[in-house]
């Protein structure tokens, strides 16, 4: 499903805009990174597509359907939604977290089971060993992979990140990063991703888009911000990764000669 | 001290039931008040602000003043009812704000995640507000639940029977039996509603539903022995129907002389909190009892709340003292003579209150000023007058009421009194004070059976300063219509001569007798009919 913003902006006061005249289209399947800085908008632009914010003009389609006019509660349990702060339910277990938005859909109870076990699976957490805990008791990785296990569970077609990898070690992060990558694939999904961190959308990305004070500055795939940055800040922000690469080529080259 | 025991034990399904129906009904209504007010609170800062602000409020209100205020609010009416909007009103803060709090305590992320995953309002408040905010709930139910049994005994001055019936009736006869009895059950059920509570807490939130359905089972348990006094009416004795008791009894008990017509008439009797008004209570339930009428007595209630219920049928007779009515209910600031108070008093009664004055039992229990014989000797005080001379130098002590009533201000100014210092404090242990020389002066009462026993002396009156305070029987509007009831009731008048009841009052004050016991005594005395 393509999801398309068109000349959207979001008023908060009066004098601020904090996405100000958004338009771009993620098509169906792709992968789209929103990138900038903490205050730059890219949470409120991910929130405008499944309605926790709501739009102060422009308009937002879902394959050609304009959100505002959907019921918002089928539109959100249509998309699958995973943040930071990952938000399982504490009183829940880990089964009952995963199977809330099929039970709000009043899936039957088998199907449900099913599908909860195929997910627990699929975030590679054993259904039979995890099924019946209660969140408490998992650490930060196995926490934000049940998040993904919830965002997914009513088959969702859409899949909004909001930093989804942003609390969790680089180890768990890495290899969380490279499941959701192969998830994204098989799925068909159409994911758009929020971060702050230029390697990640580097990494991830089918396309870019940088934001920066509410406003598009480029969008286009990683290898042609790579090549053609829009501007200096652009560019500044590329530099980062550009740099720990150059460093760590540097080192491995260094490695190479020292060794026999 | 086994029959004593007995004897408040006889007591106990009564007050334990009462106690019971009336903190769970308050709390059941404080709970499905508190929890919507608390949900619609926590979503509008506006009306949070304003019903914790109400609740608040009512919260800073003396309980005490909160239960008596109820009775002129509900035009008189006493018992169960005002004790139990009072009580709900105060089982709601608690709660209100612990709905609130817990609400608002919720960890942002849960509510952006159940937003996210597609859940209503309604959804979201259901499986995730309200489970997460559970504990903190409960936890002013808890705190509710214990404020209220608390509370709960202070409902017997508006007339609904519970534990405090023990308290007060103990400490107003200073039988430490009863108070004891009264503080132990009161504290047991708080704790047993607590602990339950606590339980359906601990189990909902560890998913035990072994421990929840126990939790549950118990309180519907504590629940239903507060409906069927006859669950717990096992304990009472063999005995029980020598020893008499303060509470409903069944007309098999007492039908003796079947040919009136009040056998099977319901008729309530109210009394004030004091020793005399216990004895007097009793007094006239046992006679009217022996004619087959069905009696309930309601205990240890103030002036105003009494005469309100009269007026308005929830009592059917009690006894007032003249004095008392003139000042404290008709507000006169003048004392005339005995004879012209008296006819304005029975005309007022009955023509702007409907009430009527059958006459008097048959003495008066003023209002005296008393002092230490000793004491009196040694300064030369033997009248009122003699004491303004001394007025700076010593300590007046009053009962609850004296120094707000129109008689004190009355005797102060033409005495000149208003030198001396005041202390207010319960009657009970005003006579003690005194003879302990901690105070100088009391307001005793004249037909109190510690002035001789003390060795205390009753000051003369030469101006009659104080009115005269001649006991009458009253009866509400409804009460006169009751066949046979005047007829039974004439034999009582002028029948109590003041030392009979002094002598009454001492077999309570002083000898450890419960006010049933002497008013039995009394009755075989005087050999009424």
């Amino acid at each position: 499903m393509s999801v398309t913003f068109e000349h959207v902006s979001k008023r908060y006061k009066a004098d601020t805009l904090a996405v100000d005249d958004v338009s771009f289209t993620a098509a169906d399947g792709e992968l789209v990174v929103l990138v900038g800085e903490s205050g730059c908008g890219k949470t409120t632009t991910l929130k405008l597509i499944n309605r926790l914010i709501e739009p102060t003009s422009g308009r937002i389609l879902v394959e050609e359907q304009d959100v505002t006019r959907m019921d918002v509660v089928t539109l959100r349990r249509s998309m699958g939604y995973v943040f930071q702060s990952v938000g399982l339910f504490p009183h829940m277990t880990i089964g009952e977290n995963i199977a809330i938005t099929p039970s709000l859909l009043d899936w039957d109870n088998e199907r449900i089971q099913a599908r909860v076990d195929y997910l627990l699976e699929l975030v590679r957490l054993p259904a039979a060993q995890f099924r019946d805990r209660l969140p408490t008791e998992l650490s930060g990785g196995q926490a934000q992979r049940i998040g993904f296990a919830r965002a997914l569970a009513a088959e969702p077609t859409v899949m909004l990140l909001d930093e989804a990898f942003g609390a969790l070690d680089p180890l768990t992060r890495d290899s969380l990063r490279d499941d959701f990558r192969s998830i994204h694939t098989d799925l068909k999904l159409t994911s758009i991703l929020v971060t702050h961190d230029m390697t990640e959308a580097l990494l991830l990305a089918d396309r870019i888009i940088v934001i920066r004070a509410g406003k598009i500055l480029q969008n286009g795939a990683p290898a042609e911000l790579l090549s053609e940055p829009a501007d200096d800040y652009v560019a500044q922000l590329l530099s980062s990764p550009r740099r720990q690469s150059a460093q760590l080529d540097a080192l491995m080259a260094s490695n190479q000669r020292r060794s026999p | 001290m086994r029959h004593e025991f007995q004897e408040q034990l006889q007591l106990l399904p009564d007050y334990l039931s009462g106690h019971l129906l009336l903190t769970i009904s308050a709390l059941l209504t404080g709970i499905v008040l508190s929890l919507p007010l608390g949900i619609a609170a926590a979503r509008s800062d506006r009306v949070a602000r304003l019903v914790l602000g109400i609740a608040g409020t009512i919260q800073t209100i003396p309980s005490l003043a909160l239960l008596a205020l109820m009775v002129p609010l509900l035009a008189g009416t006493i018992g169960f009812l005002p004790a139990f909007i009072a009580l709900s009103l105060y089982s709601i803060l608690p709660i209100l704000r612990n709905t609130v709090i817990g609400l608002l305590g919720i960890d942002a992320s849960y509510i952006e995640a159940a937003r996210a995953v597609g859940m209503t309002d309604r959804q979201r408040l259901f499986k995730v507000e309200l489970p997460l905010a559970f504990p903190v709930i409960v936890a002013g139910i808890r705190t509710s639940s214990v404020w209220v049994v608390g509370t709960a005994t202070l409902s017997t001055p508006v007339g609904a029977m519970s534990l405090g019936n023990y308290i007060f009736a103990g400490l107003q006869t200073r039988n430490v039996t009863s108070v004891l009895f009264g503080c132990f059950f009161a504290a047991a059920l708080a704790i047993v509603l607590d602990q339950l509570l606590g339980l359906f807490e601990r189990s909902v939130y560890k998913r035990d539903s072994r421990g929840s359905k126990m939790a549950i089972a118990g309180l519907v348990a504590v629940f239903a022995a507060g409906l069927s006094p006859a669950v717990i009416g096992g304990l009472e004795s063999p005995a029980a129907g020598e020893l008499s008791s303060m509470a409903v009894h069944a007309p098999q008990d007492s039908i003796r002389d079947s040919d009136t017509m009040l056998a099977g008439q319901r008729i309530i009797i109210g009394s004030k909190g004091f020793t005399e008004q216990y004895i007097l209570s009793e007094f006239l339930a046992a006679h009217l009892r022996n004619k087959g009428a069905i009696v309930e007595l309601k205990q240890g209630m103030g002036t105003t709340i009494l005469f309100d219920a009269l007026k308005n049928n929830s009592v059917d007779i009690y006894f007032e003292y003249t004095g008392t009515i003139w000042s404290a209910i008709m507000k006169r600031k003048s004392f005339p003579a005995r004879r012209p108070m008296h006819i304005e008093i029975e005309h007022l009664l009955l023509n702007e209150h409907e009430i009527l004055s059958i006459g008097g039992i048959g003495f008066e229990n003023a209002y005296g000023l008393a002092m230490r014989r000793q004491h009196a000797n040694a300064l030369g005080v033997r009248s009122i007058a003699d004491l303004a001379a001394h007025a700076p130098t010593l300590v007046f002590a009053g009962d609850l009421e004296f120094f707000g009533r129109a008689e004190w201000r009355h005797v102060s100014d033409i005495y000149n009194l208003a030198a001396g210092s005041q202390r207010t404090m319960d009657a009970t242990f005003m006579y003690q004070a005194l003879r302990d020389a901690e105070v100088d002066v009391i307001s005793a009462y004249t037909t109190d059976g510690r002035i001789d026993a003390y060795d205390l002396v009753m000051l003369d009156d030469p101006l009659q300063g104080l009115p005269p305070y001649d006991t009458l029987i009253l009866l509400s509007p409804d009460a006169q219509k009751i066949p046979g009831l005047l007829r039974a009731l004439s034999p009582l008048v002028n029948s109590i001569s003041q030392s009979a009841m002094r002598k009454a009052n001492r077999q309570v004050d002083l000898e450890g007798l419960s006010p049933a016991t002497a008013a039995r005594r009394l009755r075989l005395e005087l050999a009424l009919p």
